[in-house]
């Protein structure tokens, strides 16, 4: 039964209402509970509730029959509270469970990092204790338990943990279990024996090149549809940056970094595999393609979010118990639940992922480029100059910034391209680029929209002829900020998008800037206006 | 099946012996306004959103001296998103159908009177709309959402207000017993269930 004055309530009420883009929404508008807070608690519960949650995780199941009750599902969402030294858990409807030392022959001292395993093991991090505690969800009462099954110590302050399923989310065999630890600045990585965990091998140490780390916080697994891919993500704190490594051969190797602005507390994989950073100082969430392409900070800027440290992303069994029907599948949801302060302002946040058109140009003859934040199918509506509408199925396209060629797609013309979220049918983008058939007679720089901006806007520009261009921000000091593109163009218009960060990708703050373009011997300069 | 055959003989038989004492009279129950709390394995299960529900009812009863005989229709309804995420909910409307065995023990007290209650009936669960699409990690699923039908029994009791001398507020309280079909990762099981009304008739004598 769902008591409206049950934290747990909160996991299951994702509204109908399908929100636009990666953007905050009501919690559970039906109670009039915006988020979560710890005023919220008191509220409803008469208590507090939590101290200082630092990790949360959330793992369901779906079943589908031929019969009643024709769909049942069941979701659990456990979080951890470094200061009062237990976890929190509970299903939607119940009242919720702490799980403490009372509950196992050890005692918690700073649990922190959580991460379910498909088959509903929990691994838990201890940093003070320097420990890794797998627990078990004990299913076979009339409500879920969690139930101590063993743990590993001589871990030197374990911040967090992740699950690699090995590509194979039916098998727990093959998972590997991978533990951030912070004072040795590197990744354990263990294997499961029984109910017993062993360490197989060591990744990093202290230091800020390839295959160092300094005081790492968070890392998170690859995804693709649902399962675990080769590549594994750290947030390197000390060094702020995001890692990419690999498995080779059974171990973890270097792949790349990525320089940040300042520290991740969290990284996470959704379902198609973008990375959900959160930076607490910054009181931002960005995703993140697998490539290290930003392509999307949460909406809302700094007002959005109040020091936010971790991020829950539903995964569950989806099994199909009828004649025909599918075989059981690892699947991620589209909403997301954001940890932040616990406050009596801020606690826990409904976050819709979403999907957008970041940018949205042509790039050649029969060829547009795009940037979409997420995975999507999409497709182009071309009106052409004669009136006629032409329609074109692009199919599905990754996240990132990409190429599509749209045959006959030259002259005059208002091209529509929209983007239909994977997750949700009814989450769709559009984005409209009107090509110019005869070019201008000279090189034109329109003012960016909207200015004043925070922190996005659009710098667009028409060119009499194909040839080089430099679109290049400058400050008010005449520092170069960004360059936002250098190299050719064909006639026509073009459009960029500067998100207010330099070229390492920092927030620049308000202020005066200048847009630069350089083209075809012309030099045209406008000046913008951001106000944060 | 034997149960429901013992019990509807005694019905009969009931009725059949009473009226060969008293005289036949005809109640209509115009009313019957209660509130149904349903057996925790709606909202455990079927992820019904919570288990109090309202319900609307109407019937009509035959007395013969203490004894009567009534029929009655009753209609509930809940909401239920079936713990899903992002899915809309639906509607999972109650169907009753009973008929019960009605004995008024002689014992009226200004006005005020008791009564117990026995019986047995037909119940149909039925979504609106009947089918859902959900959508997990991109996969959407189609879900036909079919018609389910159960007998059940009941035991009620009553407390009788006389009113105007021809009509009768009831405050009813009784449990309905019945058993489900319900389907489970390990197979279908048959579940005992329990809910429990608690509502107000209004009777009306018509002859």
């Amino acid at each position: 039964m769902r008591k409206p004055c049950v934290f747990w309530m909160l996991t299951l009420l994702w509204s109908s209402a399908a929100a636009e883009s990666f953007m905050a929404r009501s919690l559970a508008p039906e109670h009039g509970v915006d988020v979560f807070t710890r005023a919220e608690a008191r509220r409803l519960m008469d208590r507090d509730l939590l101290a200082e949650p630092a990790g949360s995780a959330l793992y369901g199941t779906v079943d589908v029959y031929d019969r009643f009750p024709w769909v049942e599902s069941h979701w659990i969402a456990v979080t951890s509270d470094a200061r009062w030294q237990r976890l929190l858990y509970g299903a939607p409807g119940d009242a919720p469970r702490a799980f403490g030392s009372a509950d196992m022959p050890i005692a918690f001292g700073e649990p922190r990092g959580l991460a379910f395993a498909p088959d509903g093991r929990l691994f838990v991090t201890d940093r003070t204790e320097g420990r890794l505690v797998v627990l078990r969800l004990d299913r076979s009462g009339a409500e879920p338990r969690l139930v101590y099954v063993s743990h590993v110590d001589g871990l030197v302050q374990p911040m967090d943990v992740a699950v690699h399923d090995g590509g194979t989310p039916l098998v727990a065999d093959d998972d590997r279990v991978l533990v951030v630890e912070a004072g040795e600045h590197r990744i354990g990585v263990f294997a499961a024996e029984g109910d017993r965990l062993v360490k197989l091998h060591e990744f990093g140490s202290r230091g800020p090149g390839n295959s160092e780390f300094l005081s790492p916080r968070t890392v998170a697994i690859g995804r693709a549809d649902g399962a675990c891919t080769d590549q594994v993500f750290v947030g390197d704190s000390g060094n702020h940056r995001l890692v990419r490594l690999a498995w080779r051969d059974g171990r973890l190797a270097w792949e790349a970094a990525m320089d940040l602005p300042m520290e991740a507390t969290s990284v996470d994989a959704d379902h198609h595999g973008n990375l959900l950073l959160t930076m607490r100082r910054r009181n931002d969430v960005w995703k993140v393609t697998p490539s290290f392409e930003v392509v999307a900070a949460m909406a809302g800027g700094a007002r959005a979010l109040a020091a936010p440290r971790d991020i829950a992303i539903p995964f569950a069994w989806v099994h199909d118990h009828r004649p025909g029907g599918a075989g059981p599948a690892w699947r991620g949801e589209g909403s997301v639940l954001v940890l932040e302060a616990w406050k009596d302002a801020s606690g826990v946040r409904l976050v819709d992922l979403g999907v957008e058109i970041g940018s949205l140009r042509r790039s050649g003859n029969a060829e547009l480029e795009l940037q979409l934040t997420d995975p999507a199918h999409a497709s182009a509506e071309i009106t052409q100059s004669d009136g006629r509408i032409v329609r074109h199925d692009l199919g599905t396209l990754a996240a990132g910034t990409q190429s599509v060629t749209i045959p006959g797609l030259d002259g005059a013309a208002r091209v529509t391209l929209a983007a239909v979220s994977l997750y949700d049918a009814a989450r769709q983008a559009s984005k409209t680029l009107v090509l110019e058939d005869t070019a201008p007679p000279q090189v034109v720089l329109h003012g960016n929209v909207p200015n004043p901006f925070n922190p996005m806007t659009t710098i667009s520009f028409a060119l009499p002829a194909a040839g080089r261009a430099a679109l290049t921000v400058f400050d008010a000091k005449g520092r170069r900020v960004r360059e936002l593109w250098s190299g050719t163009l064909p006639a026509g218009t073009h459009e960029f998008v500067w998100d207010g960060r330099d070229t390492r990708g920092r927030a620049m703050p308000s202020g005066v800037y200048f847009g630069r373009l350089q083209a075809l011997e012309a030099s045209i300069v406008r000046k913008m206006v951001m106000a944060r | 099946m034997i149960q429901r055959t013992v019990l509807a003989v005694a019905l009969v038989a009931g009725v059949h012996g009473a009226a060969t004492a008293a005289p036949v009279g005809i109640q209509l129950e115009l009313l019957q306004p209660s509130l149904v709390v349903l057996d925790p394995m709606y909202t455990e299960t079927a992820g019904v959103d919570g288990r109090t529900v309202g319900a609307l009812g109407l019937g009509a009863n035959a007395a013969v001296g203490d004894w009567s005989v009534a029929l009655a229709i009753d209609r509930a309804s809940a909401t239920t998103d079936f713990g899903l995420l992002e899915t809309p909910s639906v509607r999972l409307a109650f169907a009753d159908t009973r008929m019960e065995m009605r004995w008024r023990p002689p014992l009226p007290l200004g006005g005020w009177s008791a009564q117990i209650a026995a019986g047995m009936g037909r119940r149909t669960l039925r979504y609106s709309p009947p089918s859902i699409d959900f959508t997990t990690g991109g996969t959407t699923t189609h879900v036909v959402l079919g018609e389910t039908s159960t007998w059940t029994r009941h035991l009620a009791a009553e407390v009788l207000h006389a009113v105007h001398g021809n009509a009768w507020i009831a405050l009813r309280t009784s449990w309905t017993f019945y058993s489900l079909d319900v389907a489970s990762p390990t197979g279908v099981l048959r579940q005992p269930l329990r809910d429990l009304h608690v509502g107000l008739a209004l009777r009306v004598q018509v002859y």
